[in-house]
């Protein structure tokens, strides 16, 4: 392996601990362990390794084809197939993007006491200016470094000395004892959030900005199994913290505030500063991302010159749309909208759309015109055809879960 | 002999001009029919209005309505001979052409003059 | 000429089936009123532990006062909803009252907290955290004496 490769698989593996935990991650962890401590991990286990054969597998594609995937979906399906994911893609984009930006002004909101509405404005420019002014290496090495600042969680997990008795029970699903609903709602929202659609969408997309050609193939497992798994690992994280502080005093998270003081028992003087900062880097390093891959996903359906390190004058639809994108996502927090309540019907409705967003995804896997010998094998195809099962369960299950559970 | 599928290989294939520029995709193809002899591909279209129209061709009527109102585009569906096609790979169909001199390019280079010029940290 | 152009058909047909399923199901729940005010109760519950960890946490400066004051802002919005909710409850009075009682304390709780953290008087936070700690285990005791077996 060389250098240059040596340096992509460890910085791969620092963006999946800082962006692969976002706000999804974190609403969900804290509603889980607050209300259900360890019983729903095995959620968070499965997600992670569905999630680690997604993001290998379009960074695979990626490296073989030397194509993102909604372009060659788009490609290859046709316009009238595409359309459907597509809408959905942008949909989910959307809300993401909003609650991102929502995280991040509820964090600003936690330090200085301004209402987040307040911070929509300011945070809607500074996530643009990151997208309008740096290339593509430096945002993800630049976030991605901040973001082992979520390390914090696994630092707090630790110092309360979780029975690893019940971490292991955890791991296997099991019934609820109370508010089914509710489980199920969190259960699916942690699914959502871990499995999120943009993430093999857009790593994909990023694979082809950094010109991967098939010698990546390898560097690519090592990227998916390590960086997600680490990333996964803050998740896993925060979900051992809510259950260690929150759940013991009664506290279930239905609101930011609940979950802002779970870092102080592990940390007196600075856990609260650490939260907030743990959220603001996560959430902007999301935002950035998903900004990206929105702008990514519409360019490339349109066939629009993209690419993050142009010169916005080359690609000025492909700037714009995540400009707009910003923007118009930054205006739900503007008005209003409560972030947690958006962050939790954002990562249900995540669930929601899987199948849409995978089904397309799994079939090009298979193509072996385009693939050659790196297309999926039966492995990679057995956890493809339990996703898809998953997938549509989920899809089936979700919106009554929102109605029942509160939403 | 290279062997093509009209659809699979060419129609939705991104389109680039001779600098490599992504400047679309393949829209629409227009086949000549000719008597006692195979039909003949003569064109490749590009534009919004030949998409919709694939999805409903009262969409794409629609679409032109809504262009005698904002017309940026000086053609809305952009035609490009066979003629012009320098390659096609399973991933690109080449154009001899400049992307910024031809229909396909006109509301890039509209939102780049009328927007994003004005905004600041680009660079001339 | 002719236009050559491909026609496949979108996917997601089931969208429709899977919103009546969904309709169905929501429309399948029924609740007696003693648990529909048990759910209810619990984010009241959660609020009442979430004043109390912010009034001991400003003690031990982990947490700043704006925090705490933004807390209690948030925690009377949906304690009022409570009240409202449990106020308007059918379910028996021997279970709803004490449920209505507490919740008022706890607003009172709650806004006293509130201004002593703006005054800073560290003794009158300690006491409004004793009072809150006292009503979390008030209502512990009554989602005992009321959970169904």
């Amino acid at each position: 392996m060389n250098m240059r490769k040596a340096t992509q698989l460890a910085l791969g593996i620092v963006t999946g601990v800082g962006g692969f935990f976002d706000i999804g991650n974190l609403a969900t962890s804290a509603q889980a362990g607050a209300s259900f401590r360890f019983q729903l991990l095995w959620a968070l286990a499965l997600g992670t390794i569905l999630v680690i054969f997604l993001v290998e597998m379009s960074g695979r594609f990626a490296a073989v084809t030397r194509k993102a995937l909604p372009d060659a979906i788009r490609e290859h399906f046709g316009f009238s197939f595409w359309l459907v994911p597509f809408l959905v893609l942008t949909v989910v984009h959307f809300l993401v993007l909003a609650s991102e930006i929502g995280g991040i002004c509820f964090a600003l909101h936690l330090v200085t006491g301004l209402p987040p509405a307040v911070w929509a404005l300011p945070v809607a420019i500074l996530t643009w200016l990151f997208l309008w002014r740096s290339i593509f290496s430096t945002i993800e090495n630049s976030t991605s470094l901040l973001g082992l600042l979520t390390l914090g969680f696994v630092v707090a997990a630790v110092q309360h000395h979780p029975p690893s008795g019940e971490l292991l029970a955890g791991m296997l699903p099991s019934l609820p004892h109370h508010d089914p609903a509710k489980y199920w709602l969190i259960a699916v929202g942690i699914l959502g959030s871990v499995i999120a659609p943009y993430l093999f969408y857009f790593y994909s997309s990023g694979a082809v900005e950094d010109k991967w050609d098939p010698s990546y193939v390898g560097v690519n497992r090592g990227i998916a199994f390590l960086g997600m798994g680490f990333g996964s690992l803050i998740a896993f994280a925060a979900i051992v913290v809510a259950a260690l502080v929150l759940a013991p005093r009664g506290i279930e998270v239905n609101d930011y505030h609940q979950a802002a003081m779970m870092l102080t028992d592990a940390f007196p003087f600075w856990g609260f500063i650490l939260f907030a900062a743990i959220m603001a880097i996560a959430c902007l390093g999301a935002g950035i991302e998903v900004s990206l891959s929105m702008a990514y996903t519409t360019a490339q359906t349109f066939g629009w010159n993209w690419g993050e390190d142009l010169n916005p004058r080359e690609d000025a639809r492909f700037c714009l749309t995540y400009t707009g994108a910003i923007f118009l996502s930054s205006l739900l927090i503007l008005f209003g909208i409560d972030p947690l309540k958006l962050t939790i019907f954002t990562m249900a409705i995540s669930a929601f759309v899987l199948p849409f967003v995978a089904i397309p995804f799994l079939l090009i896997m298979n193509d072996r015109k385009l693939l050659k010998e790196h297309a999926n094998g039966w492995i990679s195809n057995s956890v493809a055809a339990f996703l898809l099962v998953l997938s549509i369960v989920l899809a089936v299950v979700t919106i009554p879960l929102v109605f029942l559970g509160g939403g | 002999m290279k062997r093509l599928d009209l659809v699979r290989d060419i129609l939705d294939t991104q389109v680039t001009d001779r600098e490599e520029t992504k400047m679309g995709r393949v829209d629409g193809l227009v086949l000549e029919l000719r008597e006692g002899q195979p039909p003949r591909v003569v064109a490749i279209e590009m534009g919004f209005v030949v998409l919709v129209r694939r999805l409903h061709p009262r969409l794409g009527d629609w679409f032109l309505r809504l262009r005698r109102r904002v017309k940026v585009r000086k053609q809305a569906c952009y035609s490009v001979p066979w003629s012009r096609v320098l390659d096609v790979t399973p991933f690109c169909v080449t154009l001899d052409v400049e992307a910024a001199e031809t229909p396909a390019f006109d509301w890039e280079c509209w939102l780049r003059d009328h927007i994003v010029a004005h905004l600041p940290g680009v660079a001339k | 000429m002719r236009n050559v152009s491909s026609r496949r058909s979108p996917a997601g047909r089931h969208c429709g089936a899977i919103f009546v399923a969904a309709a169905l199901l929501a429309s399948c729940q029924h609740q007696t009123p003693e648990q529909e005010l048990l759910d209810k109760a619990d984010p009241a519950g959660s609020w009442i532990s979430t004043l109390q960890m912010a009034g001991e946490k400003w003690l031990a400066n982990s947490i700043p006062t704006s925090f705490v004051k933004t807390t209690c802002q948030a925690a009377d919005d949906d304690l009022r909803d409570a009240a409202e909710q449990a106020a308007n409850s059918k379910a028996r009075p021997d279970m709803r009252d004490p449920l209505r009682r507490m919740i008022s304390q706890a607003q009172v709780a709650g806004k006293s907290l509130r201004q002593a953290v703006t005054a800073n008087d560290r003794p009158e936070v300690a006491r409004q955290d004793a009072r809150l700690a006292a009503l979390r285990k008030q209502f512990e005791a009554w989602k005992k004496s009321v959970s169904p077996p």
